[in-house]
């Protein structure tokens, strides 16, 4: 009976996971034609091109970018979360939803909404001008600090949600232990309620890096394109390109680079778990 | 009396519209093993939250070895609680659990060392130092509590139901343990349960907690044998309540009526009118039974209606011609020499010592 | 990838657009609501209803999303009854990758020149009865004779365009006439240039007076340190809607397609479009039927409907590019006419010298990896 169940579970994940990521792989080591396309013909062409610098450059300002704005994420995030999670069950619905209702919206909306926001003529600069705060409108707009914000605003639910999980599930008299036991305030948060967080933590991270790295609309909108990250060159190859080897080499990349984190994150995990 | 360790005067503490704790007063002395016992929703855990600086008091001062601690944190007193769930830290092992308050405290790691094995021993849980919590019995975690706190030699030690988790065994052992352990650290003990065997177990005073005040205080035999109030006498152990009228008082007595026909003797607390309603306790095994019948002054016939057989001793069911019903408890007795059974007829009296007068 | 347009909106996606729509209609506040529902204010006519039915018959249309105005589309099947369903495609690449995968049999396809001259070389299109299409006289003979396909065997032109550069002359002062004037030191931090690697390198190319075909490892060896300056100079890179940052006064000018500068010009004359004189290329999109399609009667059908003049005309009317239907044109309006950037005077008296991009086949690929490491160096 189990087997059975677990049919409709490996289906989806041979066909949506594992397939894919087949077929990415052997591209990959594909050569291709004039248009681009790949042609069953084995060929390190395309793993050849990663060694060039620039990539290499733009690999690491992308890891970069989205390291800064994992961290932003998880220091924002977790006193949301925290705070969440510690109230009353009957407001703790109410605040998921207002986390969540972002959701409700199309992304590009929201990313043009902020556009709206930040650019030169934009309601930031309108108002810190109107008060004599600044003279001429700041360049926020088509900034790194814009696609920063960007990543942070599109990701920071995601950071929320498995850090409010594992604060929900602490036991209050933990803390009420680590107080009476004589530990000040920001003592029992770095005892005991940080390391009991701090899968939930991880798996933020994890949420925001993981998907931040390849994210490149947020580039193109709100960077102005001009500082290109690795999804974006990775898009690029589909398209005007026309190197799918290369793409699919970048994504190789990659996805060998979030395994790698993701088999960390998880032995980690596991030892932790076998802990409790 | 010693010098007093604990000292509430006139705590109040309301939660929205609850009132949980109502004036209390309550003066604990040291090295003493004070039990606050009353059944769930009765204060005494907020009185216990509130000694621990979990709650602040709405009204009233709390005095701890007499410094005011009223509005103190938590962690600036030296008290420490052994939690109803433990509360052991789950990513920690046991040494390092026991270890915890002392690292807080700043004691020196060789001196840190010395103590968590000393405490380790004294609960004895030796063998498991290294091990994390979710490993541990019930028993075993408990002993670990006792020991996270006893090893930070606290002024006072608070358990909250430190013995519900158990089973009925092991809780048995446990209750003997601590008052043992309690003799040996010489520590205030402040101990909350709504387990009346326990607290006349482990306690040398229990305050019986009700609607968030203190219905008495007392030694343990006193407020067994002297229950104050009606709440008393049924709460810690069995009694007959009975209504009963005041016929007349003097020599340090009063008589009073139970019904018709049925006169007891009780000691006079001073405060009976002649003509009065009161209520009296009569413990169940207070009550003598013969299954002879014999007329005596002060002894009187009834009928048995039920009967329990409980090993040693045996419920008996009682109700007199006048219609007044009694629970009594007899010492079972072997073929020979019958106990009395259902539907017998027998002949019964009640020392006046054990007519109490609680309201 | 090019985009296309709608009166007011960009049309990366269709979505997308209508998603701009909303938030420009959210800062200005209503201003814009009475155009802005213009282009999707019509349910698309899918025509699923009547394709079930037996007699129906349907054309599969794969064009540029918002591209065919919906009036067009009904005007055919209240004609014909042929019931069109259409899908839609960003660019050239996505729509290539789609029609060599197979699954839809496309009965009609929108290539721009340099894919046409790529998908004949491949034989993946059918070649046109010319019997069937007679309104390809129409048709500006300025505008044959490409070198992609001279005599419009696989296509007709659809419309056509040019990149030039707009420049905001509150802000900007100086003269600008060319590439050159716009990229300078001066003008860092206020330049939008469409985020297309092949433009941007054919753009290099002419001020270095080499032709946008003529790229090999060492012309584009040449180009490199052109556009390496170039490119720390742009502040913002945008295919889809590079007037957005124009309008926003985000940057102060740009090389941008003419279709967004019309709009541009339309909005506010203080945006002018002028014609690069390093020398200008035009950009055209045709109708083909490619050569799995199941419908091909019904495909020229199509095709001759569209380059009737009047029906041509609707499509100008929706969107300002440069219409290569003649008779169309003659029934525009004067202001329709005179709009600088659909129709740069420079451009139509001398159109013949307009240079057009062929397929380069591979060397695409060391385009786009040109721009990616100067963008990286940035």
């Amino acid at each position: 009976m189990g087997v059975v169940l677990a049919v409709p579970l490996v289906l989806w994940l041979f066909a949506l996971v594992i397939l894919p990521n087949l077929i990415l792989l052997v591209y990959a080591f594909c050569d291709r034609d004039d248009f681009g396309q790949v042609v069953p013909k084995f060929s390190l062409e395309a793993f050849t091109r990663l060694a060039d610098t620039s990539y290499l450059k733009i690999l690491l300002r992308s890891l970069a970018l989205s390291g800064v704005a994992t961290t932003i994420c998880v220091l924002v995030g977790f006193p949301v979360a925290y705070f969440i999670g510690r109230t009353s069950a009957k407001w703790q619905n109410k605040l998921l939803i207002l986390v969540m209702i972002p959701f409700w919206i199309s992304f590009l909306v929201r990313t043009y909404a902020w556009m709206i926001l930040l650019r030169s003529e934009g309601l930031i600069n309108a108002l810190l001008q109107y008060t004599h705060v600044i003279a001429k409108p700041l360049e926020l707009l088509y900034t790194d600090f814009a696609v920063l914000i960007g990543i942070v605003y599109a990701y920071l639910p995601f950071t929320i949600l498995p850090i409010y999980a594992s604060v929900e599930k602490l036991d209050p008299s933990l803390m009420e232990a680590a107080s009476n036991l004589g530990a000040r305030p920001l003592r029992t948060f770095w005892s005991v309620i940080l390391p009991l967080t701090r899968p939930g933590i991880v798996a933020a991270a994890l949420f925001v890096f993981i998907p931040s790295v390849g994210m490149f609309a947020i580039a193109d909108l709100m960077g102005g394109a001009r500082n290109q990250l690795v999804g974006n060159v990775i898009q690029n190859q589909f398209g005007q390109g026309r190197n799918w080897p290369f793409g699919a080499a970048l994504g190789v990349v990659l996805l060998t680079l979030f395994l790698a984190l993701l088999s960390w994150a998880l032995k980690k995990d596991g030892e932790e778990a076998l802990h409790r | 009396m010693s010098r007093a360790m604990i000292e509430l005067h006139n705590v109040s503490k309301r939660f929205g519209a609850v009132e949980a704790v109502r004036g209390v007063d309550l003066t604990i002395a040291e090295g003493e093993i004070v039990t606050l016992l009353g059944p769930s929703g009765s204060g005494k855990t907020t009185l216990l939250r509130m000694i621990a600086g979990f709650e602040l008091p709405d009204k009233g001062r709390i005095v701890l070895d007499g410094k005011d601690v009223t509005h103190a944190p938590p962690y600036e007193r030296d008290v420490r609680l052994v939690f109803q769930s433990y509360a052991l830290f789950p990513h920690l092992t046991v040494e390092q659990n026991v270890e915890f308050g002392l690292k807080m405290m700043g004691v020196s790691a060789s001196e840190r060392r010395e103590r968590v094995k000393d405490a380790i021993s004294l609960v004895r849980i030796e063998g498991k130092e290294k091990a994390r919590p979710h490993e541990l019995s019930g028993g075993q975690k408990q002993r670990v509590a006792l020991a996270r706190a006893l090893v930070c030699k606290p002024k006072v030690l608070l358990l909250d139901e430190p013995l519900s988790a158990l089973d009925a065994k092991l809780r048995d052992a446990m209750q003997v343990e601590l008052k043992k352990l309690q003799q040996k650290v010489g520590i205030t003990f402040v101990f909350v349960t709504h387990d009346q065997q326990s607290a006349l177990v482990v306690s040398d005073r229990i305050a019986v907690v009700n609607e968030g005040r203190i219905e008495q205080y007392a030694g343990v035999a006193e407020i067994y044998h002297r229950p104050k109030t009606a709440f008393v006498a049924s709460f810690l152990g069995e009694s007959n309540l009975l209504t009963a009228r005041v016929l007349s008082r003097g020599d340090g007595k009063v008589r009073l009526s139970l019904a018709a026909g049925i006169e007891v003797i009780a000691n006079d607390d001073g405060s009976r009118q002649y003509g009065s309603q009161v209520t009296v306790a009569i413990r169940p095994e207070k009550i003598h039974v013969e299954i002879f019948e014999f007329e005596m002054d002060g002894t009187f016939h009834g009928q048995v209606t039920d009967e329990i057989f409980r090993g040693p001793l045996a419920q008996l069911s009682i109700i007199t011609e006048s219609g007044l019903e009694l629970t009594a408890v007899v010492a079972t007795r072997t073929a020979d020499r019958d106990t009395p059974s259902k539907g017998e007829q027998v002949t019964w009296w009640v020392h006046r010592d054990d007519v109490v007068i609680v309201g | 990838m090019r985009a296309r347009f709608c009166e007011n909106a960009p049309t990366f996606m269709m979505y997308r657009r209508s998603l701009f729509a909303l938030a420009l209609a959210i800062t200005t506040l209503g201003l814009a609501c009475s155009s802005g529902g213009s282009g999707s204010a019509g349910p698309a006519p899918s025509g699923t209803a009547q394709a079930t039915q037996k007699e129906a018959r349907k054309l599969v249309v794969y064009g540029w999303s918002e591209y065919i105005p919906d009036a067009v589309i009904q005007g055919f099947t209240k004609e014909t009854g042929v019931t069109v369903l259409s899908e839609t495609f960003s660019s050239n690449e996505e729509m290539l990758s789609k029609l060599l995968a197979g699954g839809t049999p496309y009965d009609l396809i929108q290539p721009s020149e340099y894919m046409v001259e790529a998908l004949a070389k491949q034989n993946l299109l059918m070649e046109l009865t010319p019997a069937a299409v007679p309104n390809l006289k129409n048709i500006d003979p300025n505008l044959r004779g490409l070198p992609h396909d001279p005599n419009y065997k696989y296509c007709a032109p659809y419309m056509a365009g040019t990149v030039g550069i707009v420049v905001n002359t509150e802000k900007v002062k100086d003269p600008v006439k060319g590439y050159k004037d716009v990229f300078q030191e001066k003008y860092k931090g206020r330049i939008v240039a469409v985020n297309d690697a092949r433009e941007m390198v054919a753009w290099s190319l002419s001020t270095l007076g080499i032709g946008p075909n003529d790229i090999t490892p060492e012309t584009l060896d040449k180009a490199k340190p052109v556009l390496s300056e170039w490119v720390k100079f742009v502040k913002v890179f945008d295919s889809d809607s590079p007037k957005t940052a124009l309008l926003n006064g985000d940057v102060d000018l740009g090389v941008v397609w003419s279709g967004e500068a019309a709009i541009l010009y339309e909005k506010n004359k203080k945006f002018t479009f002028v014609l690069p004189d390093e020398g200008a290329h035009l950009y055209i999109d045709h109708l083909c039927i490619p050569s799995g399609a199941g419908n091909k009667t019904d495909a020229e059908k199509f095709i001759n409907y569209v380059l009737r003049p009047e029906v041509s005309k609707l499509v100008s009317d929706k969107f300002p590019y440069l219409n290569p239907n003649i008779e169309a044109r003659a029934l525009l309006t004067e202001a329709q006419r005179q709009n600088p950037a659909s129709y740069p005077p420079a451009l139509m008296s001398n159109m013949k010298k307009a240079s057009t991009f062929r397929d380069i086949g591979k060397i695409s690929t060391d385009v786009d990896k040109l721009v990616t490491d100067l963008k990286a160096q940035n």
